[in-house]
């Protein structure tokens, strides 16, 4: 390849499924308008749009061209690594005949329903925009930018049924696959004889290369031992954040999610990029909670990236990877064919510390003094707590606060969760289409393959990002500036001055949720968004609030100190913050509020006083919770 | 080391399991500078070791604590500074009440019926004071049939976890406790005394680790989390009331149960008792007869939970609606 003019071009290789109809999208027919605008057919960015494809043996109506070179052979590579729905077109291709399910070039989203629906492309019979998009970008740097709005409501595939995904995610996937594969495979890939002139195999040459190229799915979590005591030792969110933040800058093509302490990413074994996130997270004492899939692209015909290793290698039947007594020292992974590994890698521990050891973390040995402005109080920490001290902090709000009450507020994803509904809602859209034994056809795929890949999942974190943005809003609307200190836009801890404040929050997050996810919350089973609300007086320990927090069972987890938890599902708390608004409470609060007081002894009794005074109930009220929102109004 | 090796060589093959009941105990953790003292959920090896060897004088034991029960409340007190006699800083300590548990102990010599031991923090205080039932004698065989259960549940995709905390001597978690495989383990530290004010800090397993080990010695899901689902003696009350099959299909009358509740909140279970056992001979019905000892085992319930008499009234007073919630 020698140059970089190949970097980008990969993005654009779908660019006709913007502006044509039917299954013949990469342009082969229009070859003359190329020359007629002056593109050259040589240029990388026309070769990637032409040759991305390797059919066996097609149609008359279907794709001619294929990869003739290695470098259209990446292109091909990466497309099949980022496509979504190949497995779920086979598999739905005999059922479609009988159920007719049609064409959508509209994006479904699983966890919002239909959106539009549309017969033709966005771009469709404008062909000529295409043209002088090549002209004028021909290194395919600006193809995401310039026709990002399409490409987000084209669905990769306008079959119904596999129309789950967008345009937009498959580019930015099959960009970043291809740059994976030329960064550390190229020369490789390169070393195979291939002949080109044979259609049969250049197909069978890409399906070896992609079961054979050796890759790591990483998905790690970097946890803190450390105790938090002081503001200052919140410190642990902001570097987590800044070394997560720093490694996706740095390895952007690798990474398939970041969240607010995890990481899902692509390792390659030449360039263990999990050994820099490793010894990063080390330097300040902290663990890494690691599952790692040691496996290739593909296994036989199935795509092996998804988004939960443990889940793929159960699929895959990989064995796990043992250590021995000493191997969980280990610091870093080790390329084992096929294999699956889930452990925590600590920094360097001792066998024995002589006393003192560090407050903070309690795994090393204290070699540093901290004494307190204000007490006097002297701690002894560890080098790597005393650097987590010391590292710029700004949460200065906090720090000021020394009384009254505060909540600490968190929204947190679960993947393994959202994996998991994700299916259930495709089980479901299926079932809309018509399609009576979706189920069965889905659990099918399942065991081949994984449904939700990093495309649909990059999809997914689009809208949920967009969300915690609105919650952000909403939070800056409902409390006072100065009562906020923001940690991370899916963690703060604010000043609370009425308690009222805090159902007020509740009650427009939960429509927030039922505007974004409103399929997502029908899902009974499974809530990978949660939202938790922990409230006690400043001075309470913050990592009581973390446990709680980091631990949320389902979607509404409320803990009030000394007055109760909660928890609650979507459709509970929906139905109960509803029936708080009504009239049968309205009307009887103040016998509701005597009841309340019962709580002081028994939560149980509580409830039951509770009902002893409502006349009725909805099915899905959660009185725990009900008892809570009467005592935060009161 | 192999399985159980030391257990077999050392200490004759077997665990004494004890059960411990305690009513108010605090389990320090190195927490520091803080005025809030939580109290660890865990019956850690150096420190139930520690309790057995004060008490016995045996030098050759160890033993380990899973908890089963206990409810969270605080202590709020003022340590004194001895030199200026003044009160400093009052802390805020979490305390477990009702703690009870189960302990494995490997002895060399044996162990007695019946023991008190005390554990943890505040002892001056009156806290820790625990009382030590042998319950069982556990064989090699039953630790291996243990472990079978263990292996089963991880097939069956249960997640177990380690609910105490060990030395990372592989002599003791292994050669002991049949600790077999660590799958995912947690690391810490715990204390090791070498005498009475010199000590250091050795490497150990920690609770939440995935280990395939005797089932008696996890727990399973967020073991950490289980104030969660801790509650008040009344909330388990009410649930063992709610859960109990003989309370099904009777209707109380509200006359029945004002009346009981009543007698019982001013003149106490005594005399509860004999209006109930007056009823009972006095009823010709048999049903009738079933029905009103069953208010009479609930008295009993009440009355041995130790909860206020007015709150006890008032369960009997809405037995009805108690019923009703099961459903």
């Amino acid at each position: 390849m020698g140059n970089d003019k190949w970097l980008y071009v990969a993005e654009v290789h779908d660019i006709g499924k913007l502006f044509l109809k039917g299954l013949k999208h990469n342009l082969e027919d229009l070859i003359e308008e190329f020359k007629k605008y002056g593109i050259g057919l040589e240029w990388p960015i026309v070769q990637s749009i032409l040759k991305h494809h390797c059919k066996l043996s097609p149609k008359d109506w279907d794709i001619q061209l294929y990869p003739d070179s290695y470098e259209t052979l990446l292109v091909h590579l990466a497309d099949m690594l980022a496509s979504q729905a190949s497995r779920i077109l086979r598999k739905l291709e005999a059922v479609l005949r009988k159920y007719k399910l049609g064409i959508n070039y509209r994006v479904y989203k699983l966890w919002k329903g239909t959106i539009s629906i549309s017969d033709a492309p966005p771009l469709y019979g404008r062909d000529y925009q295409i043209f002088e998009y090549i002209k004028s970008d021909p290194s395919g740097r600006n193809f995401l930018r310039r026709f990002r709005r399409y490409l987000l409501i084209r669905a990769e595939n306008a079959l119904n049924g596999a129309n789950i995904t967008t345009l937009y995610s498959h580019s930015i996937l099959a960009g970043k696959f291809f740059r994976l594969l030329y960064k550390y495979y190229y020369k490789k890939i390169c070393s195979i004889k291939i002949n080109f002139n044979k259609r049969d195999d250049v197909c069978e040459k890409a399906h070896i290369i992609l079961n054979s190229l050796p890759i790591i799915l990483v998905y790690a979590r970097i946890m803190s031992p450390q105790y938090i005591y002081r503001v200052k030792d919140l410190n642990v969110f902001k570097i987590i954040k800044d070394i997560l933040k720093e490694f996706e800058g740095k390895y952007q093509d690798h990474i398939l999610y970041r969240g607010f302490n995890d990481i899902l990413f692509v390792d390659i074994p030449s360039a263990s990029i999990h050994k820099e996130l490793i010894s990063r997270a080390n330097e300040y004492g902290f663990y890494v909670d690691i599952q790692a899939l040691y496996s290739t692209p593909c296994k036989g015909n199935n795509r092996i990236l998804g988004i939960n290793p443990r889940k793929i290698a159960k699929r895959f039947n990989f064995r796990r990877k043992m250590l021995p007594i000493n191997g969980y020292k280990q610091h870093y992974l080790e390329y084992s064919k096929d294999k699956y590994e889930d452990r925590y890698i600590y920094p360097e521990l001792e066998n024995y510390i002589k006393p003192p050891i560090c407050d903070i973390c309690q795994l090393r040995p204290a070699t540093k003094t901290w004494i307190d402005e204000e007490s006097g109080l002297i701690e002894h920490l560890c080098e790597k707590c005393y650097r987590v001290r010391t590292y710029t902090n700004g949460l200065y709000k906090l720090a000021a606060w020394s009384e009254g009450t505060v909540a600490w507020v968190r929204i947190s994803l679960n993947i393994e969760d959202l994996e998991a509904s994700l299916v259930e809602l495709y089980i479901e859209y299926l079932r809309r289409l018509g399609i009576h034994n979706a189920r069965d056809l889905v659990i099918a795929i399942e065991k081949e393959e994984g449904l939700v890949s990093p495309t649909l999942l990059q999809e997914f974190l689009w809208d949920y990002y967009a969300f915690l943005e609105k919650i952000e809003n909403l939070i800056f609307r409902i409390f006072p500036t100065e009562n906020i200190e923001g940690i991370d836009k899916s963690f703060y801890v604010i000043k609370i001055e009425r308690s009222s404040d805090v159902i007020t929050f509740t009650e427009r997050y939960n429509s927030l949720l039922q505007i974004y996810f409103q399929q997502l919350v029908q899902v009974e089973e499974y809530e990978p968004i949660t939202l938790g609300i922990s409230i006690s007086h400043v001075k309470y320990p913050f990592h009581k609030h973390w446990r709680l927090l980091s631990n949320i069972g389902r979607g509404f987890l409320l803990h009030i100190h000394r007055k109760g938890l909660v928890e609650a599902s979507y459709k509970e708390l929906n139905a109960t913050l509803q029936f708080f608004r009504s009239p049968e409470i309205i009307e009887r609060r103040r016998a509701l509020y005597k009841a309340l007081e019962i709580a002081n002894y028994s939560r149980l009794l509580a409830k039951l006083e509770l009902r002893k005074h409502l006349k009725h109930i909805p099915r899905k009220v959660n009185l725990q919770l009900l008892r809570m929102l009467l005592e935060l109004e009161r | 080391m192999k399985l159980f090796e030391l257990l077999i060589k050392k200490y004759k093959g077997r665990l004494y399991e004890y059960l411990l009941e305690s009513p108010a105990m605090i389990l320090g953790e190195r927490f520091k500078g803080g005025i809030f003292r939580p109290s660890s959920k865990v019956l850690r090896y150096s420190q139930i070791t520690g309790a057995f060897k004060a008490k016995l004088g045996f030098q050759n034991i160890h033993a380990v604590g899973v908890i089963d029960r206990y409810e969270v409340d605080f202590f709020i007190y003022s340590p004194q500074d001895k030199v200026a006699g003044r009160s400093k800083v009052p802390l805020i300590t979490e305390v477990l009440l009702g703690v009870r548990a189960r302990v494995y102990v490997a002895s060399v010599d044996e162990l007695p019926e019946k023991l008190t031991l005390r554990i943890g923090a505040l002892i001056t205080k009156g806290f820790g004071e625990s009382i030590l039932k042998l319950r069982n004698i556990i064989s090699i065989d039953e630790l291996k049939r243990s472990i079978g259960k263990t292996i089963q549940c991880f097939r069956q995709g249960v997640s177990l976890k380690l609910a105490t905390r060990l030395p990372f001597r592989e002599e003791i978690y292994k050669g002991i406790f049949g600790i077999r495989e660590i799958i995912k383990p947690v690391f810490g530290y715990m204390f090791y005394p070498t005498s009475l004010t010199t000590g250091y800090y050795e490497l150990a397993l920690m609770e939440g680790s995935i280990v395939i080990a005797p089932y008696i010695l996890l727990s399973e899901g967020e073991y950490e989390l289980s104030e969660r689902r801790s509650m008040s003696s009344i909330d388990s009350l009410v649930e063992e009331i709610m859960g109990d099959s003989r309370f099904r299909g009777h209707k109380y009358s509200s006359r029945e149960l004002s009346e009981l509740a009543e007698i019982y909140e001013r003149y106490g279970y005594t005399m509860a008792k004999i209006y109930l056992q007056g009823k009972i001979s006095r009823s010709k019905r048999r049903d009738e007869q079933y029905k009103l000892r069953t208010l009479l085992h609930l008295l009993n319930f009440i009355e041995n939970s130790h909860i206020p008499r007015s709150i006890g009234a008032y369960i009997i007073k809405n037995l009805n609606v108690i019923l009703r919630m099961r459903r």
